[in-house]
């Protein structure tokens, strides 16, 4: 493999982890508001 | 806290990270010039270097947040949460840095991995806080599990001096410090050092936005959970209320 190819796949990577993470945290938040409902959700930390 | 945390902060926050990370594409692969030994592979040095300074952060944060909570004058639940959110994240970064790390090495050194004292501490490190991270998993009374993570998380940070120090106590295959060398001379100029820069400042504020989303994360969990574990005991008690002769089941007392 080139530099290029070892370049492109650690930005890649890097990419696919950070958005892959972001949508995790994402989901769980929204799951987590609809279990608690309308009241609870405007509370906010 | 509450006044800290407003939306239109997480919203500047957000956008200076979308900002700051296109920039960082930009001048990575776009603008700095080919290293003259390592060639095009520098330029995962400007993920692997700030990927490793996060971990350091993050695990900075939790180890402090975790000094808050066991010190009793200023214990509180909340400096808990903030641990364990930031532990996360650092447990994410340093398995990028390890990742990108050999991935570096394996055009620069020609080996995916070498039984370096920085890349083997940096393995420890990881696998550490990843204990730290089940610790937070196993069932306890909040106080106890907030009280055996705070003093995990301490022990767990005593790595990360060892991780930094280790090319210079060590012979490493791994460079020196690039910017905080024993000399305190960076060893990086040009445009090279404005991408390198330009990477740090991005995964900062990319931190810094991780951190408040999971801690929020972090807050709504528990709150599902205390209602979770409210409408369990309610269940139970009325259970038992049906029951003739019963006595009925106690008062949380969680």
């Amino acid at each position: 493999m080139t530099d290029a190819g070892y370049v492109i796949g650690g930005w890649a990577l890097t990419g696919v982890v950070i958005a892959g993470y972001v949508g995790r945290v994402w989901s769980r938040t929204r799951r987590a508001r609809r279990l608690l409902g309308p009241d609870e959700q405007g509370r906010r930390p | 806290m509450q006044k800290f945390w407003t939306r239109r902060g997480t919203a500047v926050l957000g956008g200076l990270t979308v900002v700051s990370l296109a920039v960082l594409v930009v001048l990575g692969l776009f603008v700095s010039d080919p290293d003259f030994q390592q060639g095009d592979a520098v330029r995962l040095m400007y993920l692997h270097v700030p990927a490793a300074w996060i971990s350091y952060l993050a695990y900075g944060v939790t180890s402090l947040a975790s000094a808050l909570y066991l010190w009793k004058r200023t214990r509180a639940q909340v400096w808990d949460t903030l641990a364990g959110a930031s532990a996360e994240i650092g447990v994410l970064f340093t398995g990028l840095t390890l990742a990108l790390g050999s991935l570096w090495g394996r055009p620069v050194w020609n080996v995916w991995w070498a039984w370096d004292a920085r890349i083997v501490s940096t393995a420890v490190l990881f696998f550490l806080y990843l204990g730290y991270l089940a610790l937070r998993k196993v069932p306890a009374e909040s106080a106890v599990r907030a009280r055996r993570c705070s003093i995990a998380a301490l022990v767990a940070f005593v790595d990360v001096p060892v991780v930094h120090f280790s090319v210079e106590w060590w012979r490493t295959l791994h460079q020196k410090g690039t910017v905080f060398n024993r000399e305190l001379n960076p060893s990086i100029q040009g445009n090279l050092a404005w991408a390198l820069l330009s990477g740090v400042v991005a995964f900062t504020f990319l931190y810094l936005y991780l951190l408040e989303r999971r801690y929020r994360l972090a807050l709504l969990e528990e709150a599902v959970e205390g209602r979770e574990l409210d409408a369990a005991i309610a269940e139970r008690r009325a259970e038992a209320e049906a029951v003739p002769g019963a006595r009925g089941v106690p008062e949380r007392v969680v």
